[in-house]
């Protein structure tokens, strides 16, 4: 008997320790983060607090319970790890004037306060679809949603997303049409005298996904630190995206003049160069 | 005591009367788990076959009464169903077997082990149903309802405690490198579903930390029940096989330890650069280096066991599969060691590759090893011998190319991905994207300066340079399905005793060679 209890003993102990220390000990973390104050006028925007965001976390469980975690992503990268943050579209994109590309800032890395009050940060498996931490931003149209729910290839041709026409009622029109009925294109209208609305659940959904926009502005103490050389600056693009922090100039920096197209240009640390 | 020793008392009749007492007292439960495996493992393979067709034929029964067969639903169908279905109960079957044997003895009250079988597979076909029905929760590999997972366990408990009770039980003077992998594998799941569970669903809002227990927790059950349940099978096999000992027992206990000791670890570096804290993603990262340590101790052992006995692949099936799958681990582990690296998640972050590492430990390796160990196991229990070596040569060969072509297709298909997705901007790919013409509701704009890319470009490069490989995983489902449904009327033909009534088991290649060594009677152990 000693010995199987020995053994079990040993062996439940080797799992149970990383249980402790890899799951246990940060989820008391993540539950312990708070929203907090924020420097006023950071990236130009009045937020007293970070994260300034409330994701619609009812929509939450619809979101799981379709599986749109295995081809959507919730995340943006280091850059370290992936060109995340020079990807268009995929942050909130302040001052974008579609004429003028060379303004477009860079998206911020994602932070564990993105994900605050969340149960479950829907961090997502595959990008077969693009990300949608910022989705919100990017798509504020809520009839646009219906659609591409509805129909995918409605708005994008090529899309290989998976139609949710079970979140849509197909009814009759009876006397007035419905003011939420879908307006679909004519290669995917529904025969004449009926109608597309969308169920309870679509809706939430919908809201679900109008709320994404993770990319609200964060205090500079939580951004990443890049070393800046002497007399050089972050690129306009980078700011509020990292934090620069000047150390004395030990050779001159290369190329201290900023790209202007959104590539992983910001000479800055020796990290992001990596 | 080492197998060297072990094996010559094993000709002693004593011992023979032992075995037949062990394998008469297991009977019942393992061919009950072997048999709803199998049956497990067609049904998993049809619904993957549905969720990979689905991934790329998006409008294929896309209707509202069809929402069951919506791709998201679909995935963690299948998900569950090959998991819970085939890998937990095929190898809980498979080692409760080794585990009698190496004990030699046997439960005399088996009931409740009976009772957690049937509450094990009817449970599993509630989750899988809830999934289909929407009541999936994403969780990777927990996708399950939340209430479920309770009651899993206790069943899961109720059939893994017979092992442990076995090895409690065991005659004296016998160890085995196989009875640790099994007892570790017992005891390391209950902690790893419970960990995981009651963290993810029961723990509040921990935010990112619930992806990267997910992550712990799938790196888990890889580590810490796939592959020891696979390694028990394989250390068990290949001596009987090749009738010698294992080459090592100090490196099957360095590989076991060290498994052991890293496996917890591992996992978190699938977000590597992510929103966690740093320090935890290179700690996991860390392990999942270091898992190398085991994963090349457990080939040169099996290398060195199997060395001179190559011609036991031909006629031997519980060979072919067995080694196959050992390529596949040492495949797996070296896959897994350069997938923990910084560097590579740019291209392979979450993209098709990580499916493919997972189907390369749990298809490749676990599914193939469990394949040999059924091969062995059922002529014992069913007192006869395996109707059709045609069959099990079709079988092979089906599993073996499906299995193949679908890890290619998916390590490939997740390398364009990420290659599609970190390409810079080519106005040739923004032409193939709206197919020559333009898409009205396209936010590329004609005339547009070239520095404003569309921002849905990368992701329609990702998907359209991989999309030829998603429909070769869907083949290669086929092929696996056409081997599962082989497999599966085999089986159920040997549980009903129909086999060849014969001395000599079914051998493939030549006709059955009466001077090689006796593989049914058994020769190590």
């Amino acid at each position: 008997m000693d010995q199987l209890k020995n053994l079990s003993l040993v062996l439940v102990g080797v799992l149970v320790l990383p249980w402790i220390f890899m799951v246990a000990v940060p989820s008391c973390q993540m539950r312990a983060l708070t929203a907090q104050a924020t420097e006023a006028g950071n990236m130009g925007v009045a937020a007293n607090f970070y994260p300034g965001h409330q994701v619609f976390e009812g929509g939450a469980a619809i979101y799981r319970s379709e599986g749109c975690a295995y081809c959507h992503t919730q995340v943006l990268r280091d850059p370290r790890a992936g060109d995340d943050i020079y990807k268009r579209g995929w942050g909130r994109e302040q001052g974008l004037d579609l004429e003028k590309p060379e303004q477009a800032t860079y998206a911020r890395a994602s932070l564990p306060q993105d994900y605050l009050g969340e149960h479950y940060a829907p961090i997502g498996l595959d990008r077969v679809g693009p990300d949608l931490s910022n989705v919100g931003y990017r798509r504020p149209d809520r009839d646009w949603h219906h659609r591409h729910l509805y129909q995918p290839r409605t708005e994008s041709q090529w899309s290989t997303m998976p139609p949710m026409k079970h979140l849509y009622e197909l009814r009759k029109i009876d006397g007035q049409p419905s003011s939420d009925a879908l307006q679909l294109n004519e290669k995917y209208a529904v025969e004449e005298g009926y109608e597309v609305v969308p169920t309870e659940e679509a809706e939430i959904l919908v809201q679900y996904l109008l709320s994404l926009k993770r990319d609200s502005p964060a205090p500079l103490a939580l951004l990443p630190e890049v070393t800046l050389d002497e007399g050089e600056t972050l690129p306009p693009q980078a700011e509020g995206v990292v934090r620069g922090v000047s150390t004395k100039s030990k050779a001159p920096a290369e190329d201290p003049e900023p790209e202007p197209e959104p590539e992983p240009a910001p000479s800055p640390a020796p990290e992001a160069a990596e | 005591m080492s197998d060297a020793a072990a094996s010559t008392l094993d000709s002693s009749e004593e011992n023979r009367s032992l075995r037949a007492f062990a394998d008469e007292a297991s009977r019942r439960p393992v061919l009950l788990l072997l048999v709803s495996a199998a049956a497990w493992l067609l049904v998993a393979s049809v619904l993957g076959f549905m969720a990979s067709v689905k991934g790329h034929a998006s409008d294929l029964f896309a209707t509202s009464d069809l929402a069951f067969l919506h791709y998201g639903r679909l995935k963690p169908a299948f998900q569950t169903a090959f998991l819970y279905g085939w890998c937990f109960t095929a190898g809980l079957g498979v080692s409760y077997w080794i585990m009698a044997r190496l004990c030699k003895t046997g439960i005399k009250k088996r009931h409740w082990i009976l009772w957690g079988i049937f509450l094990w597979n009817i449970l599993v076909t509630v989750a899988v149903l809830s999934i289909l029905l929407g009541g999936s929760t994403s969780y990777e590999w927990l996708a399950f309802p939340d209430w479920l997972w309770v009651p899993m366990l206790v069943a899961f408990l109720l059939i893994a405690v017979a092992p442990v009770i076995l090895y409690q039980i065991r005659r004296p003077g016998t160890s085995f490198v196989s009875q640790l992998y099994i007892l570790g594998a017992c005891l390391w799941f209950p902690v790893l579903f419970l960990g995981a569970n009651f963290a993810i669903r029961h723990a509040g809002a921990i935010g990112v930390m619930g992806p990267a227990t997910n992550s712990w927790y799938v790196s888990g059950v890889l580590f810490l029940f796939l592959v020891p349940m696979g390694l028990a099978s394989a250390y068990y096999m290949i001596p009987k096989i090749t009738g010698r000992p294992i080459h090592s027992y100090q490196l099957a206990r360095l590989g076991f330890w060290s498994l052991a000791l890293f496996g917890g670890w591992s996992g978190m570096q699938r977000y590597l650069g992510g929103p966690l804290p740093t320090w935890i993603t290179a700690i996991a990262a860390v392990a999942g280096i270091l898992l190398l340590i085991p994963v090349v101790v457990v080939a040169v052992n099996h290398h060195q066991s199997t060395k001179g006995s190559h011609a036991r692949m031909v006629d031997s099936p519980t060979m072919r599969f067995t080694v196959f799958g050992g390529f596949c681990f040492t495949a797996f582990g070296v896959l897994s060691f350069l997938l923990s690296m910084l560097w590579s998640g740019k291209t392979f972050q979450f993209g098709f590759a990580q499916e493919g590492l997972q189907m390369l430990g749990a298809y490749g390796f676990f599914t193939m090893v469990m394949f040999g160990a059924f091969y062995f196991i059922l002529p014992r229990l069913s007192a006869c011998e395996w109707p059709s070596a045609r069959l099990i040569n079709l079988h092979f060969l089906l599993s073996m190319w499906g299995v193949l072509f679908m890890i290619s297709m998916m390590l490939f298909g997740g390398m364009l991905q990420g290659q599609g997705a970190n390409m810079k901007y080519q106005p040739a790919a923004d032409a193939l994207y709206t197919d020559g013409e333009t898409d009205p509701n396209s936010p590329q704009i004609p005339g547009r300066p070239e520095g404003y890319v569309n921002w849905e470009r990368d992701h329609y490069q990702a998907t359209s340079y991989t999309a030829w490989t998603r429909r070769g995983v869907s083949f290669t489902w086929l092929l696996l399905s056409g081997a599962n449904l082989v497999f599966f009327v085999h089986v159920i033909l040997m549980a009903l005793r129909l086999g060849r009534k014969s001395p000599e088991p079914t051998l493939l290649g030549h006709a059955h060679a009466p001077t090689a060594p006796q593989v049914s009677g058994g020769a190590a152990h």
